[in-house]
C-alpha cells in the first residue's frame, strides 16, 4: 500500500492559524497518531486529509494520486479518495440496520449483491459483531458502535484509514479494552493509518510514530519511546508524562552527552543532553516528575553531591499505587511521584542523569496545581 | 465486550475496492449543476415578480406599451391627487392598534394556559390555535354575521339597549378582528418561550420568599420580552400587507390600507393606472423590507438573552386559588367572542335563508346555500382548483425547498447565503403584490402570455409565496442531523447528490412531510395573489367567496367557508394519522 505524503499545509480560520506549514509523511501500514490538545489542529490536518476540509495551501497525497496542490489547484472530493473514516460520535446513519450501514459503500461502488454479503459478513465478522447484523445502531452499546463504524470504514479495503479520536466516547475500561484490540486489527490488517487523539495513554501505546502539535505546528515526529526519552522541546516533555521545568545556567563542556548546568535556584546537575550548549548558555532544564526521587535528609545526601537538589516539602496526595509531592526548590514548584512515602520537611532531590533535559533558552516556567494535603 | 481476534486472511479475499466513479457533464459534477440549477431558479422565481413592478412604477405608461419614458411622476401623483398618504397612516394605526391588541392578549393567554392551573386549560389551549387553519376572509365573514351593523349580537342588542356602544366597520374594529386572526401567532410565541422557560429562575425568587403574582411579574414577565419583540414585529408585518380585512370592513366606510388601495385602484377601476398601482406596490414593499430587516436583526439579538436550556424541565404551575377563576374567565369569554361564536354563526349561516336574532334561526333551515354553490359549474370548479393547487404547490415547493435548505446549509455552494436571503425574501411581498407582478411578468414576456390565467401561474405565485414559511419548516429539522452523519457518507464515497439521496433523504422525510401540511394548509386558504393572476376558469376559493360577498350573497359565502374548513379538516386530520403511523415505525 502506497505512502501517504503531507507537504507544507496551512489554512487559516478568519484570524487563527488553525494549520501553519505541516509536513509528514506516513510510511505504508504504518500507525501514524497526531496528538495534542484541543484546537492544536490535529483534527484540522485529519479532516484536509479526507477531503472535508480545503486547506489554503500545501499539498496531500497518496502513492501517485494527488488529493491536494495548491500548486495546481487540484483538490479532490472525499468521495473521490477512497479513504475509510472513523468519526468521534461513530455517525452511524441511525435509520438503517448494521448490515445496511456496511452495505451502503458497497453499493455506491456498484459491488455485487451476493459479494456484497460475502465482504459484509467478512468485515463484521473481523470486528466479532456478525451476530448484530440486523440490529439498529441505537440497539447496540457504544463499544459496539464504535466497532461497526470501523467495519465500515474498512469493508471496501480503503488505501488509508482516518480515525478521529474514535475511543473518546467509551468509558475508561472499555477504552483500555478498545485500545489494545483496535491495535490488533491494525496490525493484522496493515493498513496505514492516521489516528487523532488529545490522550498521550493512547497515542504511545498505539502509535508506530506519532506527532506532537500545538498551535498548528508539529513540535516533534517521532517514536513513542523517542518523543518520551528525548523531547526536543519543553511543550512536547510536558504534554508527553509530567515535567518540572528550572532555569539554569550550563557550567563546564559536556562529554559524552552530558552536560553540567546550575540551577538558577541553587544546585548542580549533571544531565543528558542530545545537544551542545555553550559554557554559560541559559537553558531550560526539564526534570521528569515520576523519575526524581524524594529522599529524608540522610548522612550520605549532601549539597556536594552530584544531582541532589534541597528542597522544602509543601503538599502530598496520596493516589493510590503512589505519592505525589508537592515542593520548593529554590524559588521553583517541583512536582515529583515517588512509591514511598516522606514526612520531612526538608528533603532532598536525587535526579537520574537521564531523567532531565535541556533546552536552550529560558521558557517560562510551566506548573499544574496539585490538589493534596500542606506538610 | 468481547475481544475479537482479526482474521489475517480477510482483507485478502476482499482485495481493493477502487472508488466509485461519477459522470461529469461539461468538466463540473452534479452537485455543481444542481447548486447552480437551484439557485437560478430561486432568484428567477423571486425576481419576476418584483422588477416588472419596478419598472412600471418608474415608467409613464402601462408596460406593455412601447416608447416608455422614465418618470417619477407616478409617485408624485400617488401622494397627490390619489392621497396615499391617507393609507400610510391609516395602515400603521391599523397595523400598530393589531399588534397592540394582538401582543396583549396572547401574552395574557399564554401565561393563565400555560402557567396557571385553568379547568380545560388543554381544549382551550388548542382552540386558541383554530384561526392558523380558518382563512383570515372566513373569519372576517363570520366577524361582520355577528357584530357587523346588521349582525346577528349587534341587531339582538339595539333590540334590547336601543343602540349598540361599538362600529365593526372602523379601524379599531377591523384591528379587533385582524387579532383574533394574528393571535396564535404571539400565543405560539409566548407560550414556547413559558414552556422552556428554566424554574430554577423562579425557584430561587420563591426561596427569597417572593409570592406567585410577584413571580409572575418580576420574573416571568421579563424573561418574555424577546418571544413577545419578535412575535410584536411578525403581527404588525402581517397585519400591513393583509387584504381581506381592510377591503370587507374598510371598503364600504372609505378606509383603505396597502393592499386594499392596491387592490382597488388595481381591479376595481375599469381603467386602471397601472403606473399608480405600481408606485403603491413598491413603496408598500419598502416599508415592509424595512420590516423585516428590523426583524431579522431583532431575532438575533434576541436569540442572545433567551434562556432556554435544551433539557426543559417541566415548570411549575402557579397555585393561584380562587383567582384561577378568573382566568379561567378570561380565556373562555375571549374564546367565545374571538373565534367560536363568528365561526359557529357562519355555520349557521350557512344552513339558514337567514341570520337573525328576531327569528328562531332553526326554523329557517336550508340547504338552499350548499345547493347554490354546488349547482354552478364556476364554483365548484373553484373548489377543484383550490385543491389541486394546494396538492401541486405544496409538493413542489417542498421538495424544491427542501435542497434549497440543504444547499443553503449542507454544501459549500458559494453562493449558499445569497440562496438563503433569496428564498426567505418573498416575506416581505404581499400576495396581491406577488399577484400583480407575475400578472405583468407573464405579460411580458411573449413566450409565456399563456400562462397567464392558467393554474399554473396560480401554482407558481402560491408556491414562490410561501417559499418562506417552508424554509422556516424544514431548515430546523435537517440542523438537527449532525453534519458527521453527512461527513461519514462523504468519506464512504457518496458525492453530494448522493449524500443527500441515499442518507439524508430518509431522516429528514418527517420535518419534509410537516412542511407539506404546513403548506397545504396554507394554500388552501390562500387567495391574494389569484385576484390579480386568475380568469374565469381558474378562481379559488377565496376568490370566489369574495366575488359572492361583494354581489351580497352571503348565504353561499357562508356554505363556501364551510367547505373550506371541512377541507382543512379533513386534511389535517388524515395527515396527523398517516404522520402519526410514521412515527411510530
Amino acid at each position: 500500500m502506497p505512502d501517504l505524503v503531507v507537504q507544507g499545509l496551512s489554512k487559516r480560520f478568519g484570524e487563527a492559524q488553525a494549520l501553519d506549514d505541516i509536513s509528514f509523511t506516513v510510511q505504508d501500514g504504518e500507525f501514524f497518531t497526531l496528538l495534542g490538545p484541543s484546537g492544536c489542529g490535529k483534527s484540522t490536518t485529519l479532516m484536509s486529509v479526507a477531503g472535508l476540509e480545503r486547506p489554503d495551501s500545501g499539498s496531500i497525497r497518496v502513492g501517485d494520486e494527488v488529493f491536494f496542490d495548491s500548486d495546481s489547484g487540484r483538490f479532490l472530493t472525499p468521495e473521490q479518495r477512497n479513504l475509510g473514516m472513523v468519526f468521534q460520535s461513530y455517525a452511524l446513519w441511525p435509520h438503517m440496520t448494521v448490515e445496511a450501514n456496511l452495505a451502503m459503500p458497497l453499493k455506491l461502488r456498484k459491488v455485487k449483491k451476493s459479494r456484497q454479503t460475502s465482504l459484509i459478513d467478512d468485515a463484521l465478522d473481523q470486528v466479532g459483531l456478525l451476530p448484530y447484523k440486523k440490529r439498529y445502531p441505537h440497539q447496540l452499546s457504544g463499544g459496539q458502535q464504535q466497532r461497526v463504524a470501523l467495519a465500515r470504514a474498512l469493508v471496501y479495503s480503503p488505501t488509508v484509514l482516518l480515525l478521529d479520536e474514535p475511543l473518546s466516547n467509551l468509558d475508561a475500561k472499555l477504552r483500555d479494552r478498545a485500545r489494545a484490540w483496535l491495535k490488533d486489527l491494525q496490525s493484522s490488517i496493515g493498513i496505514t493509518t492516521v489516528y487523532v487523539t488529545h490522550d498521550q495513554l493512547e497515542a504511545l501505546s498505539l502509535s508506530d510514530r506519532l506527532a506532537v502539535m500545538e498551535d498548528g505546528h508539529m513540535l516533534q515526529v517521532a517514536s513513542p519511546k523517542d518523543v518520551y526519552n528525548a523531547p526536543t522541546n519543553a511543550s512536547v516533555a510536558d504534554f508527553i508524562g509530567r515535567c518540572s521545568f528550572f532555569e539554569a545556567t550550563v557550567r563546564g563542556g559536556e562529554s559524552d552527552g552530558v552536560a553540567t548546568v546550575e540551577l538558577a535556584g541553587g544546585g548542580t546537575l549533571r544531565v543528558t543532553s542530545h545537544e551542545t550548549h555553550p559554557d554559560g548558555a541559559a537553558v531550560t532544564v526539564g526534570i521528569r516528575s515520576e523519575r526524581m526521587e524524594v529522599v529524608p535528609p540522610r548522612a550520605d545526601v549532601g549539597a556536594e553531591s552530584v544531582n541532589a537538589i534541597p528542597a522544602e516539602l509543601k503538599k502530598v496526595a496520596f493516589v493510590g499505587a503512589r505519592y505525589e509531592y508537592e515542593l520548593v526548590a529554590g524559588d521553583q514548584l517541583v512536582f515529583a511521584e515517588s512509591d514511598a512515602e516522606v514526612t520531612d520537611r526538608q528533603v532532598w532531590l536525587i535526579v537520574p542523569t537521564d531523567a532531565a533535559y535541556v533546552f536552550s533558552g529560558a521558557a517560562a516556567a510551566r506548573s499544574r496545581e496539585l490538589g493534596g494535603v500542606e506538610v | 465486550m468481547t475481544t475479537t481476534k482479526p482474521s489475517p486472511t480477510a482483507r485478502d479475499s476482499a482485495g481493493s475496492l477502487p472508488p466509485p466513479r461519477y459522470r461529469r457533464l461539461w468538466g463540473h459534477g452534479k452537485e455543481t449543476w444542481i447548486q447552480y440549477g437551484v439557485f437560478v431558479a430561486i432568484v428567477v422565481l423571486v425576481l419576476a415578480p418584483l422588477v416588472p413592478t419596478l419598472w412600471q412604477s418608474l415608467i409613464d405608461r402601462p408596460l406593455y406599451a412601447s416608447g416608455p419614458v422614465l418618470t417619477w411622476q407616478n409617485f408624485v401623483h400617488l401622494f397627490t391627487q390619489a392621497g396615499f398618504g391617507r393609507v400610510v397612516l391609516n395602515s400603521l394605526a391599523f397595523a400598530a392598534l393589531t399588534t397592540v391588541i394582538a401582543v396583549v392578549l396572547s401574552v395574557l393567554l399564554a401565561v393563565v394556559l400555560i402557567r396557571t392551573r385553568v379547568p380545560g386549560g388543554r381544549v382551550m389551549g388548542s382552540m386558541l390555535l383554530w384561526p392558523i387553519y380558518i382563512s383570515p376572509l372566513v373569519l372576517a365573514f363570520g366577524w361582520i354575521i355577528v357584530y357587523g351593523p346588521a349582525g346577528f349580537i349587534s341587531v339582538g342588542f339595539r333590540q334590547i339597549f336601543g343602540g349598540i356602544p361599538w362600529n365593526l366597520y372602523s379601524i379599531p374594529g377591523m384591528a379587533l378582528t385582524e387579532a383574533v386572526a394574528l393571535i396564535p401567532i404571539g400565543y405560539l410565541y409566548c407560550s414556547g418561550a413559558l414552556r422552556l422557560s428554566d424554574p430554577s429562575l423562579e425557584n430561587a425568587a420563591r426561596t427569597c420568599g417572593a409570592g406567585p403574582l410577584r413571580i409572575l411579574v418580576t420574573i416571568v414577565l421579563p424573561m418574555l420580552r424577546p418571544p413577545i419583540l419578535y412575535s410584536a414585529l411578525l403581527i404588525f408585518s402581517t397585519s400591513l400587507e393583509t387584504l381581506s380585512v381592510p377591503l370587507l370592513f374598510g371598503r364600504p366606510v372609505g378606509i383603505d390600507l396597502f393592499a386594499s388601495f392596491i387592490y382597488i385602484n388595481g381591479l376595481a377601476q375599469s381603467n386602471p393606472d397601472y403606473g399608480l398601482v405600481a408606485a403603491a406596490s413598491v413603496f408598500t414593499l419598502a416599508v415592509m423590507a424595512v420590516l423585516v430587516t428590523v426583524q431579522a436583526l431583532s431575532l438575533r439579538n434576541a436569540q442572545r438573552f433567551v434562556a432556554v436550556r435544551g433539557k426543559a424541565s417541566r415548570p411549575r404551575l402557579f397555585e393561584l386559588g380562587r383567582l384561577r377563576w378568573l382566568g379561567f374567565a378570561f380565556v373562555f369569554v375571549y374564546l367565545l367572542l374571538g373565534p367560536v361564536i363568528p365561526l359557529l354563526a357562519l355555520l349557521l349561516r350557512a344552513f339558514t335563508q337567514i341570520l337573525t336574532p328576531l327569528v328562531n334561526p332553526f326554523s329557517l333551515l336550508t340547504l338552499d346555500n350548499f345547493t347554490l354553490v354546488f349547482s354552478y359549474h364556476a364554483y365548484v370548479q373553484s373548489i377543484y382548483n383550490s385543491i389541486i393547487i394546494a396538492l401541486i404547490g405544496a409538493v413542489a415547493t417542498t421538495l424544491l425547498i427542501s435542497v434549497v435548505v440543504l444547499v443553503a446549509r449542507r454544501s459549500g455552494f458559494r453562493f449558499r447565503r445569497s440562496l438563503e436571503f433569496t428564498s426567505l425574501a418573498p416575506q416581505v411581498v404581499p400576495g396581491i403584490i406577488l399577484g400583480i407582478g407575475f400578472f405583468w411578468a407573464f405579460a411580458l414576456i411573449g413566450p409565456l402570455n399563456w400562462i397567464n390565467g392558467t393554474l399554473l401561474a396560480l401554482i407558481i405565485a402560491f408556491s414562490v409565496r410561501s417559499m418562506p414559511a417552508a424554509f422556516g419548516a424544514i431548515a430546523p429539522i435537517v440542523m438537527q442531523i449532525g453534519d458527521e452523519l453527512d461527513q461519514a457518507a462523504r468519506s464512504l464515497g457518496a458525492d453530494w447528490w448522493r449524500t443527500f439521496s441515499r442518507i439524508l433523504f430518509k431522516l429528514i422525510m418527517p420535518g419534509m412531510l410537516a412542511a407539506f401540511v404546513l403548506l397545504f394548509v396554507q394554500m388552501i386558504k390562500e387567495f391574494t395573489p389569484a385576484v390579480f393572476l386568475a380568469n374565469a376558469n381558474s378562481q379559488v376559493i377565496g376568490t370566489t367567496m369574495l366575488q359572492l360577498w361583494l354581489n351580497g350573497n352571503t348565504g353561499a359565502v357562508a356554505a363556501l367557508s364551510c367547505v373550506q374548513i371541512a377541507i382543512t379538516a379533513v386534511f389535517v386530520f388524515i395527515a396527523g394519522k398517516v404522520l402519526k403511523v410514521r412515527s411510530n415505525a
